[in-house]
């Protein structure tokens, strides 16, 4: 690579090189220096660096969520209603049945006769919850 | 409302100079030798300088590179590894084009290469320097932790 090279290099670039490796030194360290000196400026660690990007969108999905979170519980307290409404209606249905098994049964007795099966149904009118 | 953007510090150029740059320095100091051009066209304590700063410059670069605690910190190391190594580079181009002229067309185009090269990552590194102060300025650390629950 290199074929002759000369014995010594002429002062210029001595001193141009020696010029040059001080201010990069220079820079490097003042680089550090700045860095050290402004440390205050950089608030967060590098693991909770939130970018300004980042934080217009959790904002948004913040109020989304409380949002969302109010609907659940409007949603969990309709639901609650609702299963007492089924509870109340699942005892009505056993209860019509009962009374549905109880006149068929009177009905198709082969002793039916209508005053038997007209007692029947007055004796279900006096079950209570059927008054609903 | 801009992005925050910090570039990726695992360069692999980068990388490489780096880890190059500390066993050359580490080599020519056991082995006692320089390259012509630079004991020809440097004095004595310079040269020196230039020898330790390859090693200081790789260790210092890579330490920035894989700094664990804070971001600013890192890049601040980084940065002035880069200045450092820009220097470094930029003087043993100066010495080869003095010292050989055109008998070394591809190592001073590839050492120049790297002297940008080192001031142009300098330069991404003072932007991203800028924009995570901004950043930081944006929001209070209460905002961070609110942000954070």
């Amino acid at each position: 690579m290199i074929t002759a090279p000369s014995p010594a290099a002429p002062h210029w670039v001595q001193v141009a090189l020696s010029v040059l490796g001080i201010l990069g030194g220079g820079s490097g360290l003042a680089a550090i220096a700045t860095v050290v000196v402004q440390r205050g400026k950089f608030k967060a660690d590098a693991a909770d660096t939130l970018t300004e990007a980042a934080l217009t969108l959790v904002q948004p999905l913040q109020t989304r969520i409380t949002q969302l979170e109010g609907e659940a519980l409007n949603a969990r307290s309709e639901l609650g209603v609702l299963r007492e409404q089924v509870n109340q209606l699942q005892f009505v249905v056993r209860v019509l049945t009962r009374t549905l098994d109880r006149w068929r049964a009177a009905i198709r007795a082969p002793d039916a006769t209508l005053r038997k099966v007209r007692a029947t149904v007055a004796e279900s009118d006096r079950i209570p919850g059927m008054d609903r | 409302m801009g992005q925050l953007r910090i570039r990726s510090r695992h360069q692999p150029y980068e990388v490489a100079v780096l880890i190059a740059a500390p066993i050359c320095g580490t080599l020519m100091m056991i082995l006692n030798v320089r390259p012509t051009s630079v004991q020809t066209s440097m004095p004595a304590p310079i040269q020196a300088a230039w020898e330790l700063g390859l090693i200081a410059v790789g260790v210092g670069g890579l330490l920035g590179i894989l700094w664990p605690g804070r971001l600013s910190t890192g890049l601040g190391l980084e940065l002035a590894s880069v200045l450092v190594l820009g220097t470094i580079t930029s003087m043993y181009t100066v010495a080869l084009l003095v010292m050989t002229g055109r008998n070394s067309i591809v190592a001073t185009s590839f050492v120049l290469a790297v002297a940008v090269g080192s001031l142009w990552r300098a330069a991404q590194i003072v932007v991203d320097l800028r924009r995570l102060a901004r950043a930081c300025e944006f929001m209070t650390y209460d905002q961070l932790q609110a942000g954070v629950p």
